[in-house]
């Protein structure tokens, strides 16, 4: 292990712990083993990046299967019953919308403040983020009904995203 | 977006969010070769970055189903938008963009070149090469960590380390041994029985063999200390440099033993692994940083039992497989293991027996036949 990954890791806790521990909480039960998986994950990518980032061709769906099989490996350990019934995709498509995986007591509160920080973001970018998410237009169509560059829809759109995210990691 | 009510959390840094969200964006449309390699070093540049993208993903779930409760249509939408006083750059206001936060994060983002055309989704690739990740990780070290609060973990082994605030170690267990290394701080470790796979423990210069103790280490700039709770621990010089924890495991240690400890004692050694000081040990004061309570949910009785050997050199013995295997619930205090007895024994035929160097707890055969006893 580098000394890099170990002060990594130790900033991982010291800054971020609450949104990855959240993210894993709803899939084990254990409030350490989330911190245990939070860890393994970062350890794994950056080791299976380093051995082969050539290989990956898309990083995201990468990262999700890492962390898939993490969470597999850990439901095999724990003796629990595996994520879902069987193949990968299932997993990741449940990892890439956590949101959607089984019931979820907090999700409805949740959801309920993002709603809160969506109502204060300034009209150009709420419609933008509505149009983006909820009428699944592309950037180029957003773009011409705001008489607003492609860049600039995206713009919005990070910035919509950032206000959102540092509203929400209040709560988290 | 600082919440003085939340001081004591640290908010996450607004351009790591910006960065991430960027990404997030970059990663929907599908990224050049570059742009991967780019994306992949932010990604693995620091954990933070990591949980960050992640704290996006889940962001991105919650719009779309928040967003769906948005009742105003896109007209309205559009003539809300026009109606706002254009303070931020329209594109005829480019010539003159204010240099403030949208040129923040050029650089540190991903390009803003995008290549519509080359949408690289081999999703079935990255499925392999993430399976075969998998087989070959098994034998790699996991790393455990602990920053604000000391933390409990429990190794495949069955032993259970507790580490001190802003404490690491790293772990590798292979079929004939198992390594567990000290990165820094402090931990208490429980080790699990496993007579066919020795364990050695290393921290700074020094190695320590042992099998089935409980021990405390400290790890310091100038010193550091082994504290034996419970049964009896090698204190060993250093190992080849070779053979550390995230080497393969090749040789034993060919190196002398600077001293053997039993429960009740302490080593101290200084920043070359030499023996300075050997002692009885202050308990209370090696464990000071340990937990003061003991909660448990749902728990086995040896389980519970386990978790008060950090505390003290008489470690709990439950010699009866059945009381072992009850099932219990509560909070206890950890320095306290009379409390927890005092529990036991309220349990039919249940007997304490205090001897030099444990307790045993035990339970009458004919347990129904001897009501009313106490």
């Amino acid at each position: 292990m580098t000394l890099e990954s170990q002060q990594g890791l130790l900033t991982l806790f010291a800054e971020q712990r609450a949104s990855l521990n959240g993210y894993f909480l709803r899939r084990v039960t254990h409030a350490w083993d989330a911190q245990d998986l939070l860890q393994e994950l970062y350890l794994r990518l950056l080791r299976s990046v380093r051995q082969r980032s050539e290989d990956i061709r898309n990083p995201e769906a990468y990262l999700y299967t890492v962390a898939a099989n993490l969470l597999k490996e850990h439901a095999v350990m724990q003796q629990r019953a595996p994520l879902g019934s069987d193949g990968l995709d299932e997993v990741i498509e449940r990892l890439a919308t956590p949101c959607d995986a089984g019931a979820d007591v907090d999700r409805q509160l949740r959801r309920q403040r993002l709603s809160q920080l969506l109502g204060q973001l300034s009209p150009k970018c709420r419609a933008v983020l509505v149009m983006h998410y909820r009428d699944e237009l592309g950037y180029r169509q957003i773009g011409e009904q705001l008489g607003i560059s492609f860049h600039m829809v995206k713009k919005y759109i990070v910035k919509a995203l950032t206000v959102c995210r540092q509203g929400m990691a209040r709560y988290d | 977006m600082t919440d003085s009510t939340h001081a004591p959390r640290r908010t996450v840094s607004r351009r790591l969010t910006e960065q991430a969200a960027q990404w997030y964006l970059e990663q929907g449309e599908g990224l050049g070769e570059k742009s991967r390699a780019e994306f992949l070093r932010w990604l693995c540049a620091s954990p933070d970055h990591l949980a960050e993208y992640l704290a996006i993903a889940r962001l991105h779930g919650d719009l779309k189903a928040v967003t769906l409760a948005e009742s105003a249509s896109v007209a309205q939408l559009i003539a809300l938008a026009q109606a706002e006083p254009s303070v931020v750059d329209l594109p005829l206001a480019r010539a003159v963009r204010p240099a403030a936060p949208a040129t923040e994060y050029i650089g540190a983002g991903p390009r803003r070149r995008v290549r519509l055309g080359l949408v690289a989704v081999l999703l079935g690739v990255a499925l392999l090469s993430g399976a075969a990740m998998w087989r070959a990780a098994a034998d790699r070290p996991l790393a455990y960590a602990a920053t604000h609060t000391p933390r409990r973990v429990t190794l495949p082994d069955g032993s259970v380390v507790q580490l001190d605030r802003r404490s690491t170690i790293a772990v590798r267990f292979s079929a004939r041994q198992r390594r567990i290394e000290l990165l820094q701080g402090r931990a208490l470790i429980d080790v699990g029985k496993d007579s066919t796979r020795p364990l050695l423990v290393q921290f700074g210069p020094n190695t320590l063999q042992d099998v089935g103790t409980v021990f405390g280490l400290s790890l310091g700039a100038h010193e550091s200390t082994v504290t034996v709770l419970s049964g009896e621990v090698r204190v060993l010089r250093q190992l080849p440099s070779s053979a550390n924890v995230s080497a393969p495991a090749s040789s034993m240690p060919a190196t002398g033993t600077l001293a053997i400890l039993h429960g009740g004692q302490q080593a101290q050694m200084d920043a070359a692994g030499e023996l300075t000081k050997l002692a009885a040990a202050d308990l209370a004061q090696a464990t000071a940083w340990l937990p003061d309570t003991i909660a448990f949910d749902h728990r086995t009785v040896a389980e519970v039992a386990r978790r008060f050997d950090a505390y003290t050199s008489k470690p709990l013995r439950i010699e009866d497989p059945a009381l072992a295997a009850l099932r219990i619930s509560g909070v206890f205090h950890a320095r306290d293991s009379e409390a927890f007895l005092s529990y036991l024994q309220t349990l039919p035929g249940v007997h304490v027996r205090r001897e030099a160097d444990s307790i045993r707890v035990t339970r009458m055969a004919s347990v129904g036949s001897e009501p009313g006893r106490l």
